[in-house]
């Protein structure tokens, strides 16, 4: 056991010890009296970045590093073993797992460099955030390549876990510590019904690992004696129900937008970019490979429906910046789960494509949102007249926004265009027809952003400071990535389908 | 099976009288009771190990929780009685949801409570003599969770290390002007005088 199973998760392992370092590293000595207790969070932040991108270990004492991208990811990338089976069958790592493990740590390697700037402009001196996150990190790891119902349960915790603490981290801000409570009564509750949900299935089957699961399921609808458990058909919805609250689709979002909008903006950005694709993950692999039945199909059909249509209608009538960016993430969550809905490999490929695509997208317009908060931008209405005091930033926000409302030659149409040609390839034709329809009403309130950019002109002109360095390039990269995808989208493509396929070995 | 009823009569009883208690230090002490009942059914189905564990973890760190919190907040006893009939509708329904959930048990021929799906097909020999088993529950448990489910073992302690950093991050002020105790300080306290003891604090710069 000892020469495979400790050799895979060799990231992983590493990112633990660098977080326990770092967080000995910080509460040592920030309390020391000799160093006249530094607020620490701008190096902890560089140092977190870099054991995200595995550079591991050098001190910076009091300057800036200039090149932090050396080869990201450097033990992931290079990782000893791409297929095995670890852990006495807890963990499982494939392609599937090696490219979304990959692709988790680029997006929380970007978000971090977006939070380096907010600590300093806000005197948020909490430099256990970014413990958390680098915690938070390592759960989501596990959640990809969890292969047993009780692994993928402990994961889902860890990651809600540290996700409860930093809503609430602006402690005298009373809409933060709202949201943190609101956030963790919601997250308490659906980790209790996912549970709940894993036991009923244990208590009818008998097993909790996914690949004998797997084999179980084969014969569900057709048995011999036309038994069907509805045990295990409660167990299969409580776990999707579970599943549909951490992702904050339609029926169970309620919460979900206070979140967002009263939580600091830095953990609004965390919460729509990395929860998506871990629990997005999970989910595939767990509906696809081990329910894989028709069961939990009209569920999520509803689902993606609801969202969808509630994600383009709500947000038409907000002011607000992060609430409008929830709703419209709400909505986003409603397409992908057309692709994860139809259950084919096609599906699950447009799905991650559209995972893909919908974050680069997020961390783009956050990027913006974070860099534009001198004044506190809430209201959409304090971008007005941006195009004459910051033209290259309105051209960027623009793009985005053509790009959420798929406008064509840009990325998110590529991502929608795929989602609807599955739908319809697999006979889901409402499905599809709804899509078409909410896109367009969508349309409305993404190039709202573009017109009161151009022709509006605010109360009082608000002047902004420019952006640090480090957004203004993960602005540029994701730029480039949205306006550039449809020339040569194929390796993504290429890579997409593996990861696909790889579910069904 | 009279042990069974009345520990799950006791544990039904005291559940309902936790939400009804006027007082809420009576409301923990019959979530104590509930505890306690529900260990005994435990114990009766013949888990040891988790009945024991079910009463120390449960009674001796959560109940014990609640009970501080209760303590420390100033809650008079008779306001909060008012509109519970609000909720009825609501929590009645999925109060019934819940139970309903029993029949998908009830209904099983595995467990012949109801008259109705006795059949006497399921009168078997058993051999006793091979149901002989040397194994505790603790050892069974320690050999499986240390060893094949190792994994979840490390990953239960990370999520208790997220919960510790989490509640050091929310509640701990640094400002100067927090109460501290002073641990020195308090030694110093000569109760004679009461007074501090001078030579002792006079070193000490707070």
């Amino acid at each position: 056991m000892f020469e495979h199973d400790f050799l895979a998760p060799f990231p992983e392992i590493f990112l633990i010890n660098a977080t326990i370092i770092l967080l000995i590293y910080e509460v040592v000595l920030s309390t020391s009296k000799k160093y006249d207790y530094p607020p620490l969070v701008r190096n902890v932040s560089w140092l977190g970045l870099l054991s995200v991108v595995r550079l591991g270990g050098r001190v910076w004492e009091n300057e800036e590093p200039y090149r932090y991208l050396i080869t990201i990811l450097l033990l992931a990338a290079n990782a000893p073993l791409t297929v095995a089976n670890l852990f006495y069958n807890n963990l499982i790592i494939n392609n599937f797992t090696y490219f979304c493990q990959i692709f988790l740590l680029l997006n929380t390697a970007s978000t971090i460099v977006m939070c380096l700037d907010y600590f300093k402009e806000e005197s948020l001196n909490a430099f256990e955030s970014i413990v958390l996150i680098l915690l938070f990190t390592r759960s989501m790891l596990l959640m990809i390549s969890a292969y047993d119902l009780i692994a993928m349960y402990l994961a889902i915790e860890l990651q809600s876990l540290c996700f409860y603490v930093i809503p609430a981290l602006k402690r005298d801000f009373e809409f933060s510590t709202e949201a943190g409570l609101k956030y963790f009564i919601l997250g308490a509750f659906s980790s209790g019904i996912l549970l709940f949900g894993c036991s009923m299935i244990y208590g009818f089957i008998g097993v909790t690992n996914f690949e004998e699961l797997a084999k179980i399921f084969i014969g569900y609808k057709i048995t011999l004696f036309g038994a069907q458990s509805s045990g295990i058909f409660m167990g299969i919805l409580f776990i999707a129900v579970g599943f549909l609250f951490k992702i904050t689709t339609v029926p169970f979002h309620m919460w979900a937008l206070d979140v967002y909008e009263g939580s600091p903006t830095l953990v609004t950005t965390f919460f729509s970019i990395a929860p998506k694709i871990s629990i997005l993950a999970n989910m595939v692999r767990v509906f696809i490979y081990s329910f894989y039945d028709p069961t939990w199909q009209q569920l999520f059909f509803f689902c993606s429906i609801a969202s969808m249509i509630l994600g383009a209608l709500a947000a038409m009538a907000q002011n607000k910046v992060k609430r409008l960016l929830a709703y419209s993430s709400i909505g986003h969550v409603g397409y992908l789960f057309i692709g994860f809905s139809c259950g084919t490999i096609e599906g699950i490929q447009s799905l991650l494509i559209g995972v893909f695509i919908y974050v680069l997208m997020t961390i783009n317009v956050f990027a913006i949102v974070l860099a534009l908060r001198q004044n506190c931008f809430k209201y959409i209405a304090d971008l007005g007249a941006l195009a004459k005091t910051n033209p290259i930033l309105t051209i960027t926000l623009s793009i985005t926004m053509f790009s959420y409302a798929g406008i064509p030659p840009l990325a998110g149409f590529c991502s929608k265009f795929y989602l609807f040609f599955v739908a319809l390839g697999c006979g889901a034709y409402l499905l599809a027809l709804i899509g078409v329809v909410t896109i367009f009403i969508s349309c409305f309130y993404y190039i709202r952003f573009v017109k009161i950019m151009y022709f509006d002109t605010p109360k009082t002109w608000i002047l902004y400071k420019p952006m640090d360095r480090e957004k203004s390039l993960l602005l540029a990269i994701t730029l480039f990535f949205i306006t550039f995808f449809f020339l040569y989208p194929s390796p993504f493509f290429l890579i997409t389908h593996q990861m696909a396929l790889s579910l069904c070995l | 099976m009279i042990l069974f009823s009345v520990f799950s009569s006791i544990a039904l009883v005291s559940s309902v009288m936790v939400i009804r208690a006027k007082n809420p230090v009576h409301s923990v002490l019959f979530f104590i009771l509930v505890f306690f009942n529900t260990s005994g059914l435990l114990v009766l189905l013949g888990l040891d190990f988790f009945a024991m564990i079910f009463l120390v973890v449960y009674v001796g760190a959560i109940a014990v929780l609640f009970l501080f919190v209760v303590m420390m907040l100033n809650i008079k006893i008779a306001e909060i009685h008012e509109n519970v009939l609000r909720y009825l509708p609501v929590g009645g329904i999925i109060g019934l949801i819940f139970l309903l959930e029993i029949f998908f048990i009830i209904d099983n021929d595995y467990i012949p409570i109801l008259p109705t799906k006795l059949s006497t097909t399921y009168l078997t020999y058993t051999v006793y003599a091979e149901k002989i088993q040397s194994w505790t529950n603790l050892e069974t448990l320690g050999n499986l969770l240390y060893t094949t489910y190792f994994i979840l073992f490390l990953v239960s302690s990370l999520i208790l290390l997220v919960a510790m950093i989490g509640a050091i991050v929310l509640t701990m002020h640094k400002t100067t002007q927090v109460k501290r105790q002073d641990v020195f300080r308090q030694n110093a306290i000569d109760f004679k005088t009461l007074s501090i003891a001078q030579k002792i604090t006079q070193s000490d710069p707070k």
